[in-house]
């Protein structure tokens, strides 16, 4: 497999044409990057990927490429609308899982002293794990509904958050696409109680500081500065997501296709069919589940902070920076040969990263859209913009995050609870989790370097640096 | 000795079972799954309550999927965790089994996002059946 990769330049990959694949694919990855990616199947997944009928251009691979199922994670597709078919292999089980940034009006030193109650408050507050529910209490199936058609706004209009955040999350937190009569009752129980809820696995609430600032017009056009208190936070939407991945997966599954399929997983029908149809709006419905969930926990998180530290809302200065979606297909027009076209963009591990032209106004029509890319709980993240090389290279995307290299099986072997926690201690990085074994599984050596990753696509040119954070402290799902 | 085999996966969990009929092969399949998410804690037997569950697909692999899945659904959403199955048939394309469940409030061991078609193929060699199955975690 590896002797196949053809070298573009040190930070892009090619995979040739071969056998039943429609495009070339390619990998965006510095050469040590690229040698991890030879020790798993993520190769042949993104080769698999480049069968499907419709894809355009090449099948893409982020840095933070990774083996999942079906697509590879850090994969990017883009299907012609007539004659390509949606996948939501492409999608993913935790629809709209993403990342959002908020920034406060306080530095690290304000929160020094803090930090155990803060994380201890947050903890209580905030219910993570697995199976976890009952943060606002269980929703009513009418109610459950209007988040499903309403996204964030369902959640500002409860009280949770403000007007203003819409603005700022990608498709302004609602997918006006979204159908709920394409959701099954089985969907609808699993997401009833999980709103509000971080789940498990690499899910996170983190608080954080502003490290390092690499573009100073930039960061100060967000008004962030160095040494800044920020929290991010990343999940999705939960069950629910899952069940409506499932759901019509299943269903295509027993459809007739006219082309090969590789493997099982990556089953795909027309988008210009019923099903494809179908699909859409109810994934739609999942992604207006996620923007609610980051919304509702926001708020939460304020409230905790005030709570906690017994400061008003504008002393504490909660604002949202930008929320981004990493496993979603959109409806987005591109240039493709010189001509623009509409295309169905699958972003599975992949982040939309759309240049400033792409905005009519305000602050991102001058600096481009806000990407968040976190890396592991014990080492830091970076806020990146889009770029119009991301426009005409990736199809305005970039990566996701640090990208697993060992499995959490070899996670667990290889250490365990006390090793992970004195690292950790050592770098002044509090954590909480609902398991220990959480916490093993998470550990920074289960990753690969963030900062490789984000170099990758900076030195590519496809999104650019605008600042590095730090943990101080993450609530673990 | 486990029943199944734990296979490694970079970023989710993979594992393979076998059986000497289909019938052996997806009662070690469903137990393999339980035996996974609750990390093979011996449960209080409390609040049983007997299934009978009926499932139809066009093919082998999906069938095992759908029964999985069902399994898996019946634990995270409704607390209910598979203790023992009886009378699993398999016939033309449908599973019919009675199955014991236990109610069970303490949080899982591992929360599986759903049960993937990845690579799946049920294979019969030397009289054994075999399946190796990938969860999104």
């Amino acid at each position: 497999m590896s002797l196949e990769l053809k070298m573009i330049n040190e930070n892009l990959w090619q995979l040739p044409q071969v056998g039943e694949m429609r495009v070339p694919a390619r990998v965006y990855a510095k050469s040590n990057l690229i040698d991890l990616v030879k020790h798993d199947k993520s190769l042949q997944q993104l080769k698999n990927v480049a069968t499907l009928p419709g894809i355009q251009n090449f099948a893409l691979a982020m840095p933070d490429i990774h083996q999942g199922y079906g697509f590879p994670i850090g994969g990017v597709a883009a299907m012609d609308v007539n004659e390509g078919v949606i996948s939501p292999g492409g999608v993913g089980y935790d629809i709209n899982c993403g990342v959002r940034f908020i920034k406060t009006n306080l530095s690290r030193q304000d929160v020094e002293k803090n930090l155990d109650d803060l994380l201890t408050a947050l903890y209580q507050t905030i219910p993570t794990g697995i199976g976890s529910q009952n943060a606002i209490g269980k929703l009513s199936e009418t109610e459950l509904k209007k988040v499903l058609v309403n996204g964030a706004e369902w959640a500002i209009n409860k009280g949770f958050g403000k007007e203003r955040d819409l603005a700022v999350i990608e498709e302004n937190g609602r997918m006006n696409s979204a159908k709920v009569d394409k959701i099954s009752s089985r969907a609808l129980q699993r997401g009833a109680s999980q709103l509000g809820t971080l789940g498990s696995g690499n899910h996170f609430v983190e608080i954080g500081f502003v490290d390092e600032i690499f573009s100073a017009d930039i960061s100060q056009k967000l008004n962030l500065k160095k040494d800044q208190l920020i929290i991010i936070i990343h999940t999705g939407s939960r069950g629910f997501g899952h069940q409506v991945c499932d759901d019509h997966l299943r269903k295509m599954l027993v459809q007739k296709i006219d082309f090969p399929l590789p493997d099982k997983q990556l089953i795909a029908v027309k988008i210009q069919s019923k099903s494809g149809e179908d699909y859409f709006a109810a994934m739609s419905s999942a992604a207006n589940f996620a923007w609610a969930n980051r919304q509702v926990i926001m708020s939460l998180v304020e409230q905790t902070f005030q709570k906690s530290l017994r400061i008003s809302s504008e002393k504490l200065g909660f604002r949202l920076i930008y929320d981004v979606s990493h496993n979603i297909a959109k409806f987005e027009d591109h240039l493709i040969d010189g001509k623009r076209k509409e295309l169905c963009v699958h972003r599975k591990g992949a982040t939309r990263a759309f240049s400033a032209e792409n905005f009519s106004g305000g602050t991102f029509h001058e600096i481009g859209q806000p990407v968040i890319i976190p890396g592991d709980m014990g080492t830091e993240s970076y806020l990146c913009v889009g770029t119009k090389k991301a426009m005409s290279e990736t199809f305005g995307s970039t990566c996701h995050g640090a990208g697993r290299m060992m499995s959490r099986r070899k996670a667990l072997k290889s250490t365990d609870f006390d090793s992970v926690m004195n690292e950790l201690r050592k770098k002044n990085i509090k954590v909480m989790a609902a398991r220990k074994k959480t916490l093993i599984e998470e550990m920074s050596r289960a990753y690969k370097n963030v900062r490789d990753v984000v170099d990758t696509m900076h030195k590519s040119g496809i999104s650019k640096k605008v600042v590095r954070t730090k943990p101080l402290a993450v609530l673990k799902g | 000795m486990e029943d199944f085999e734990l296979l490694d996966h970079t970023a989710d969990l993979s594992f393979r079972v076998e059986g000497k009929s289909l019938e052996s092969l997806f009662t070690k399949a469903a137990k393999a799954l339980t035996k996974i998410i609750t990390d093979g804690q011996a449960l209080i037997k409390k609040n049983e309550l007997q299934k009978e569950l009926i499932l139809k697909a066009p093919n082998k692999e999906i069938l095992l999927i759908d029964w999985l899945k069902e399994i898996l659904f019946f634990a995270e959403a409704e607390n209910l965790i598979l203790a023992k199955i009886f009378f699993l048939k398999i016939q033309a394309g449908q599973l019919s089994a009675t199955v014991i469940f236990h109610k069970n409030n303490d949080p899982l061991f591992i929360e599986i996002k759903a049960i993937t078609y990845h690579d799946l193929t049920i294979y019969f060699n030397d009289e054994i059946w075999s399946a190796t199955i990938t969860c999104d975690l």
